[in-house]
């Protein structure tokens, strides 16, 4: 709720509520199209126990059935909250690559308190950097530069979380005795580590059920993806804000990208998809993707 | 010039080879990490000797190549004309006045700031200087390519002279105001070869993102392999070389610095100096455009545009007395006062007889009058007049019957900022007045047009004019600009330029005079005119050769073009890394998880095959667009929103669907290589 509320708080603030509606619209688009594919993937399946069970009910309150549960889970993994209330390691195996994926854009649909907005408004720095630049102009944002010092911030913000991610993947990968931990084999296995990192990452830090996360190793470097996760990227967006503080104002002319229309909502969308799923799919193609297609 | 001859492929060959030294690539990140990745594929293709291997190498080192050849080919474009420039400055002498009046020769080099040399005609003029006496012809072709020669002269705007360039008449002495080496002929040189070119503001941040964005890959394809490990799908490090290869953005990386010095050359080539980067950047961010009314938005000398005659008096006869009255006058309106009646068809065959015995009074201060007086065939002296309104009426003596009538004309003409030109004549004694010739200040044609499309750009154009506000609003309106400044003095200028400037927008105007010089200084983008003094041109951040202030707008338009340009090649860079995954992905793990080949939805032929179309397609796609990088995005002035649309549309939706089909057909080529497995 607050993570939805804030862009609409941000436009108070600046006297533009459109703006807010915009940063609004691409969260609430990411939101819809994650529930709606987790849905669609529960729903549609290929396993023979699911088949006979009609539908992917491994692991859910019978109560709450596929669509809450989908609903729920899109819910849990776009914000940093914990709880849950199916097991996700038991979605089918693109659900679960869904749901990853929900993490790794970096809590922006609507994420965290806070960091999720001010995850998405680096996005949109970023995508007003790249069509800024398609109109002729110095990228503008709220009547501030988007220069090289800003998008350096922005870079190392967009960054760290596929660092601690990806290579904290990487090392416990090669560790042997992570590998233990993992309690499904082939590509299932892979993805009960590689949502375990990402969760540590971006989300509470939670894991698929079947990892057994106890381990001394496998504590400390999930506690270190997890802090500096977290407290890095911040460091990074108040050197942003610092930086754009600093400028004066610039006003706008029709000369300028409006930031506050449908068609800038699609492109921030895009580019979340296009800088997230870039960094990702490597590791989802071996996790996700080479179990769930057949 | 055509923009890519195929054969500078092969001229520019050998400096795209010395520019694959480490040190230099290691200025362009991006294509720095396809080097050592080059390098290290090289190594275990030695190793392990394969088919794939080897033209995977092979590919990588032509992507490698290829980004070089792009920023040789920019390069090399400025060359020859350095090379002509050069030609002017070889070892000229210099005649070397002393305190004492005594002249010596000495080398052009020996000459130092202050040094007064004197120039004669057939004298090549040896450095940069301002003229301190005398009035010459210049031949400026050396730098401008224009063959038809000006005039400079001591004192006033048209001062300076230009080192290389040649006097044709007269003498005249000169204070030299350049260093050796520093003079602008020097810096020209620098500025086309290239040589000076600093990285500008926005290509540092694009520099910025594509690193991280290469950072970001790195990260992904090097913990791949032991995700991959654990899948039991190892890879070999040529496929995790070329996937990163293929993934990291070097569509832009290669052709990026090349785009930055045809942006440059594109200017050079309209005969505009820009003295940095910088300014050519801000061009494209300008918000305000200052244009001085005479000689940018109106041809700068009044012409007649309508005749109104008095009543009772028939348009046939105050055009007769117009057109005797400024048939011999030489002035800009009195010809055009030749042209206005011709053009209404009144002219006679008769009027040319009459003219044979007139004698031409021209305008004196005194009289504020001029016209002609035509001695007919019976000796009576025909006087006809035109000038200005209180000056005629008081020669034509009380005719207070047209007084009155005569005032509303005259002041209708003025309310729309023309200047009103009264005709009388005074045949036998009888003096009358006739009407008004309606003199206008002529806005060229095309403003109106060429405004509104900087007003679709967001930006809005200023007046600048010494005129009353009356006639300034008129010609204002006329030509279409947001707004302008009256009786404008050059202090008035610098504080509008400050006020635009508080409130965060970019300023651009032109000048040449010297009291132009700070306001020139304090705008984001001064234009120098050439035939200015030198100090416009040292306040100013660019100079054009041809002194055309309408440049201006074409200045903004390179500018946006080379930001459209970055920003288009970037964003297709990025999009076809989506194609590639399809391509590449499949190929790398189908063998170990089947339902992968899903992805493979162009049927590539063989994972080694599919592997190497991507990285064939990644390295020919940065030399089929190497004439996009020279010539610039075409682009056409429009709103934000419009121009938005339309790039992203041919860009990113363009680098989307291309390589599909790009790599689909190169796969069908590379499929036939025999044993590539």
């Amino acid at each position: 709720m607050i993570g939805f509320a804030l862009p609409w708080t941000m436009g108070k603030l600046i006297n533009n509520k459109k703006q807010g509606l915009a940063i609004l619209g691409a969260m609430v688009g990411i939101f819809l199209a994650s529930t709606a594919a987790t849905t669609a993937l529960e729903l549609h399946h290929s396993g023979t126990a699911l088949t006979v069970a009609g539908s992917s009910m491994e692991g859910k309150e019978t109560r709450f059935g596929v669509g809450a549960s989908a609903l729920f889970a899109t819910a849990t993994t776009s914000t940093s909250t914990g709880a849950i209330d199916a097991a996700h390691e038991s979605f089918t195996p693109l659900a679960g690559g869904v749901l990853m994926l929900n993490m790794m854009f970096g809590e922006i649909s609507p994420g965290g308190t806070g960091s999720g907005l001010y995850g998405m408004l680096v996005l949109a720095m970023v995508t007003v950097f790249l069509c800024g630049l398609m109109v002729g102009r110095t990228p503008e944002f709220l009547g501030k530069k988007i220069q090289a010092k800003e998008i350096k911030f922005a870079s190392l913000y967009i960054l760290t979380t596929p660092f601690m991610v990806l290579v904290g993947a990487g090392i416990a990968f090669s560790n042997s005795g992570v590998r233990k931990s993992i309690s499904a084999s082939g590509s299932h296995g892979l993805s009960e580590l590689l949502y375990a990192f990402t969760s540590a990452g971006n989300n509470n830090g939670s894991a698929f059920a079947g990892l057994s996360g106890n381990t001394p190793f496998l504590n400390v470097a999930l506690g270190l993806a997890m802090a500096l996760g977290r407290f890095i990227p911040m460091l990074f967006v108040l050197g942003l804000a610092g930086s754009i503080a600093k400028q004066g104002h610039v006003p706008e002319s029709k000369g300028t990208l409006s930031t506050r229309n449908a068609l800038f909502v699609a492109l921030l969308i895009t580019v979340a998809v296009v800088v997230v799923a870039l960094t990702y799919i490597p590791a989802l193609a071996l996790g996700p993707l080479a179990e769930g297609l057949r | 010039m055509t923009i890519l001859d195929p054969r500078t492929l092969y001229t520019e060959m050998p400096a795209a080879v010395r520019k694959m030294d480490p040190r230099i690539m290691a200025k362009n990140p991006v294509m720095f990490v396809v080097e050592i990745g080059a390098v290290f594929s090289t190594a275990i293709a030695i190793q392990h000797s394969t088919v794939f291997a080897w033209w995977i190498v092979a590919w990588l080192w032509g992507t490698v190549l290829f980004a070089n050849l792009a920023e040789a080919i920019a390069e090399g474009r400025g060359k020859a004309q350095a090379d002509s420039l050069r030609k002017s400055r070889t070892s000229s002498m210099a005649r070397l006045l002393s305190p004492d009046g005594s002249e010596s020769v000495v080398a052009s080099s020996e000459l130092t700031l202050g040094s007064i040399v004197v120039c004669e005609a057939g004298d090549l003029i040896p450095s940069d200087g301002e003229i301190i006496e005398g009035i010459a012809s210049v031949d400026e072709s050396a730098i401008t390519g224009e063959s038809a020669p000006v005039i400079r002269e001591a004192g006033g705007d048209r001062s300076s002279v230009t080192g290389g360039t040649r006097v044709l008449s007269d003498r005249i002495v000169v204070r030299i105001t350049a260093r050796p080496g520093e003079t602008f002929i020097d810096r020209m040189i620098a500025l086309v070869e290239g040589a000076s070119r600093q990285k500008t503001p926005n290509e540092i941040a694009l520099n910025i993102l594509l690193a991280s964005l290469t950072i970001i890959f790195m990260l992904a394809v090097v913990t791949l392999q032991p995700l991959a490990i654990y899948s039991h799908a190892q890879q070999t490090i040529i496929v995790l070389v070329s996937l990163l290869v293929c993934l990291i953005p070097t569509t832009i990386g290669a052709l990026l610095s090349a785009i930055g010095i045809a942006g440059m050359d594109r200017l050079v080539q309209r005969n505009i100096l820009a003295m940095s980067g910088r300014a050519v950047e801000a061009a494209g961010d300008v918000n305000t455009l200052l244009l001085d009314k005479t000689g940018t938005i109106t041809y700068g000398n009044r012409q007649a545009v309508e005749f109104v005659s008095l009543s009772g008096v028939s348009m046939v006869e105050l055009v007769h007395s117009a057109y005797l009255s400024s048939s011999s006058d030489e002035t800009p309106e009195g010809k055009s006062i030749i042209t206005l009646s011709q053009a209404n068809g009144n002219v006679s065959s008769d009027w040319e007889r009459e003219l044979v015995g007139a004698t031409f009074v021209p305008f004196t201060a005194e009289t504020r009058m001029s016209g002609a007086d035509i001695t007919s065939s019976d000796g009576s002296v025909a006087e006809y007049r035109k000038g200005a309104g209180s000056s005629v009426l008081a020669w034509v003596g009380e005719d207070s019957s047209k007084g009155v009538e005569l005032q509303q004309k005259v002041d209708a003409i003025a309310i729309t900022g023309g200047t009103p030109l009264v005709v009388a004549y005074s045949i036998k004694g009888k003096k009358q007045v006739l009407g008004v010739i309606h003199l206008k200040d002529v806005v060229k044609p095309g403003m109106k047009e060429r405004f509104d499309e900087l007003r679709k750009m967001g930006i809005r154009t200023v007046m600048i004019t010494g005129d009353n506000k009356l006639t300034a609003a008129a010609i204002a309106h006329e030509a279409g600009v947001d707004d302008f400044l009256a009786e404008a003095k050059p202090q008035d200028k610098m504080d509008l330029i400050k006020a635009e400037q508080q409130g965060g927008r970019l300023v651009a105007m032109c000048g040449d005079g010297t009291n132009d010089a700070p306001a020139l200084a304090q705008a984001d983008v001064g234009v120098a005119m050439n035939s200015g003094t030198s100090a416009a041109k040292e306040a100013g951040n660019m100079v054009d050769l041809d002194s055309d202030p309408t440049k201006l707008i074409e200045i903004v338009a390179i500018g946006k073009q080379l930001l459209i340009t970055r920003g288009a090649l970037t964003t297709f860079s990025i999009a076809n890394d989506i194609a590639k995954y399809f391509a590449i992905l499949p190929a790398m793990f189908a063998v170990q998880f089947p339902g992968l080949k899903k992805l493979n939805i162009m049927h590539l032929h063989s994972p080694h095959s599919a592997i190497l179309s991507a990285v064939i397609f990644n390295a020919l796609i940065i030399i089929a667009l190497v004439p996009l990088a020279l010539r610039g995005v075409k682009y056409k002035p429009s709103s934000a929103g419009a121009l938005l649309k339309r790039n992203i549309l041919i860009y990113g939706v363009g680098g989307l669907i291309s390589p599909f089909i790009g790599i689909k057909l190169i796969d069908l080529l590379v499929q036939l290589i025999p044993r590539l497995g």
